[in-house]
């Protein structure tokens, strides 16, 4: 008998309509995240967008316009295009219709549940996983079904060879499940309040573990099988090299889990952690130029059609910005680069290469291939996919430069030290009013890239109007099933032929090439009571301090502050004595943020009187001549929460955090003694009413005068 | 010395065996891609796999 009179065909349909429900939240997120972060640009060239009220001040919104970024506009696209392009390689329906359905209903409801806590100020204070614990375990379950529908596929497929695509969303799968449950390790106070499980070093190895690899695994991974899918597609020809990708998966993966620590360079990190981050960012510009190279070489030969079709269009702009964006990581990865960049805004220009110069153009390019597939129709119109192709990559340019050129600014000017070794600009808020025009700038450039979507969006909306009736029946299509196929196998296959076909075994192998890197950065964090010298002088924070901490976090201070002195004579003159690992051991979460849009304050405590305080939250313009910070006047309204205060030291204590049974019991006591105290203070000097002694003001002063007190600050 | 060990990285002896032990993996990875006999065509079949959906009736 024949290979092919033997081979059993099987006949079978793709469930689009999950897909079709994916593209529709992709745009509608898309918009919303976009809009946050044109918003949240606006407020830093102007404090006056941040309109007073709590709910839309920067520190609340840029949470939230990254979490919607990466997790609603990103996310949504991932989980359709996957579920799209994974039946077709497969040749199988999705594992179960229902347990799409519920991935997609579930994962909104979890988007919608991070854009009411986030600006209501329910958040974790750990970068890109801010939300809330009871959110954290929705988004594991959500996971775990789409991780189920996923890999259900497997076992109904008609295609023996698992292509490449499909080994990038293992990855993703696997890695972001790790990534997410080991950071987002918490003990909760009540239902909306957890402190995390990790502390200072520990704390900040184990988010930038994550947060890189978020960055890696969640806007990387996924769009490089996409990538291996949509390009061949679109081209209608092979992927240039199939060998070449195989190399760029597993150097990739294996490569990309060590590289967090180079968010930590410079800081009380252990020198080696920082060493191996920064050598392995740097090794990284060989997968990545790998991959891009090769995404880019499949479209030899079409170069043509990459001026008329939009599709093309943004997928070769998209791996441009993909090689531009991994050229100038690494590089900032270096340490003495990293010396000049980090805390900048070039950092900042440097993510959003990646994001709208990678993520965004690529999700436009998927849009614009799937929706005419998806609705049986022609794009609407192809001078609006030009017309937003051009506003989004102008925008892009306007966005980058200026933050390149802000970036720099800002590092020079806090470095420069004159002849007599003094600061050449002492006061913070030079640098600050210098760099204030190219944040008018950037918010343009977003507003284009922003104007480029709904574009878009209106684009796709006419086209899905013209879609034809049957549009909407499914299609049969017919393959060979997987057993007649494993039936005429004519020749014996080697190790990873037939890894390739056995995705279980690929599963585990891609997860220990994950884990390896992780467990070699991550264990010595575990082992760090060994290695921080314990100092007498650092003590727990007092109760009130505790509550004006919780405010910091609220109100998102640390989007703009950092709490992390580096060893370098500039931040010395600057802020004081350089941070030890020893003073940050009882700080749930830490809070040694990445950016200073206002300076340093991690030996604020005694620099300014309690008065200075009380008057820059309430005017910052005040005491602070062309100050960009927001107001805080809503501090001066609240009350403190005493109620769970006690239950907060409880849980800092199982946390390790060595109060006493009777500081327990006398914490409401004590808090309001320290606030009782200041308050006389601000009476005294500033005559203010003794009513305000029960604001939330008076606890955030608390803390504020609190910090690096310990360890080289004024007491 | 677990101390000393975590804290700073002196044993630069080490990243010579690292390097040696990834360089040597690379060289395998190269060699089973590229040289191995048949992989040639095994590739050139696996690469073909994005653009078949199966046949629409």
């Amino acid at each position: 008998m024949s290979n092919e009179a033997s081979l059993n065909l099987e006949s079978f349909s793709y469930n689009d309509a999950i897909v079709r429900k994916f593209v529709y939240a992709t745009m509608l997120w898309g918009v919303v995240a976009l809009l946050l972060g044109v918003t949240i640009a606006f407020q830093l060239a102007s404090w006056k967008v941040n309109l007073g009220i709590p709910w839309l001040t920067f520190g609340r919104l840029r949470p939230l316009h990254t979490n919607a970024a990466i997790f609603a506009f990103v996310g949504n696209l991932i989980f359709g295009a996957i579920y799209y392009s994974t039946q077709r390689l497969l040749k199988t329906r999705i594992f179960s219709d229902l347990l799409g359905n519920i991935h997609f209903w579930m994962w909104q409801l979890i988007i919608v549940s991070a854009a009411i806590s986030l600006p209501l100020g329910y958040t974790t204070g750990k970068e890109y996983a801010e939300l809330e614990w009871p959110i954290d375990i929705a988004i594991t379950v959500c996971w775990v079904i789409f991780a189920v529908n996923f890999f259900g596929m497997f076992h109904k497929r008609r295609e023996k060879h698992i292509y490449v695509a499909i080994w990038f969303y293992i990855a993703t799968i696997l890695t972001v499940a790790v990534l997410h449950i080991v950071n987002s390790l918490e003990l909760p106070v009540s239902l909306m309040k957890s402190y995390s499980l990790y502390a200072g070093v520990q704390d900040a190895l184990i988010q930038w573990w994550y947060g890189h690899n978020a960055v890696a695994f969640f806007l990387t991974t996924p769009f490089l099988g996409l990538m291996y899918y949509f390009v061949p597609k679109a081209v209608n020809r092979p992927v240039y090299s199939y060998r070449l990708s195989i190399i760029h998966f597993w150097s990739l993966v294996f490569m990309y889990i060590w590289a967090g620590p180079h968010h930590l360079l410079y800081s009380s990190l252990p020198e080696w952690v920082q060493t191996v981050g920064m050598v392995f960012s740097v090794a990284l510009w060989m997968p990545s130029w790998g991959g891009m190279i090769n995404g880019l070489l499949t479209m030899r030969g079409a170069w043509d059609r990459v001026r008329r079709e939009a599709v093309l269009k943004f997928m070769a702009i998209g791996l441009t910005f993909y090689g531009m964006s991994t050229f100038e990581g690494p590089l900032l990865a270096i340490k003495s680069v990293n010396n000049l960049a980090h805390f900048t805004d070039w950092v900042v220009g440097h993510v959003h290469s990646g994001t709208i110069g990678f993520n965004y153009m690529m999700v436009s390019a998927v849009l614009y291939f799937l929706v005419p597939k998806l609705w049986k129709t022609k794009l609407y119109s192809e001078g609006l996919a030009t017309f937003q192709f051009w506003t989004a990559t102008i925008g892009l340019v306007l966005y980058i430069t200026s933050m390149w050129t802000a970036g720099i600014t800002q590092s020079l000017m806090w470095r420069a030290i004159d002849g007599n070794g003094n600061l050449v600009y002492p006061n913070f808020i030079e640098t600050v009013i210098k760099i204030v025009p190219m944040y008018w700038v950037r918010a343009s450039g977003g507003t284009l890239v922003l104007t480029g979507f709904i574009v878009m969006v209106y684009n796709l909306l006419k086209t899905i109007q013209t879609a034809p009736k049957e549009a909407f029946v499914e299609d049969v299509y017919q393959a060979p099933s997987l057993a007649s196929l494993k039936s005429t196998e004519e020749h014996s296959e080697g190790f990873h032929r037939k890894l390739e076909g056995l995705p279980a075994i690929f599963a585990v192998l891609a997860l220990i090439a994950i884990l390896v890197g992780s467990m070699v950065e991550i264990l010595p964090s575990f082992l760090s009571d060994k290695f921080i010298a314990k100092n007498a002088l650092v003590k727990p924070y007092s109760p009130l301090e505790l509550t004006g901490r919780d405010l910091y976090i609220k109100e998102g201070c640390y989007t703009c502050h950092s709490q992390m002195i580096r060893p370098m004579a500039d931040e010395k003159l600057r802020y004081g004595n350089v941070s030890s690992s020893a003073e940050h051991i009882y700080d749930h979460p830490f809070q040694w943020g990445s950016r200073r849009i206002g300076p340093d304050l991690l030996r604020v405590g005694g620099k300014y009187s309690n008065m200075w305080h009380y008057r820059h939250m309430y005017n910052p313009r005040e005491v602070t001549k062309g100050s960009i910070m927001p107001v805080f006047t809503w501090l001066f309204k609240n009350k403190i929460d005493y109620n769970s205060l006690r239950k907060k030291m409880k849980v800092m204590k199982a946390l390790g955090v060595p109060y006493t049974d009777s500081e327990l019991e006398n914490s409401v006591s004590d808090a309001k003694a320290q606030a009782s105290k200041i308050m006389k203070d601000l009476n005294e000097t500033g005559n203010v009413s003794m009513k305000q002694e029960n604001k939330e003001i008076i606890a955030l002063i608390a803390y504020l005068q609190r910090l690096g007190t310990d360890m080289g600050g004024k007491k | 010395m677990k101390k000393e060990v975590l804290a700073n990285f002196p044993y630069t002896d080490l990243t010579v065996v690292a390097f040696v032990i990834f360089l040597g993996l690379f060289l395998s990875v190269i060699y089973w891609l590229f040289l191995r006999k048949g992989s040639a065509k095994f590739y050139e079949e696996a690469q073909l796999s994005s653009l078949s959906e199966g046949e629409k009736l």
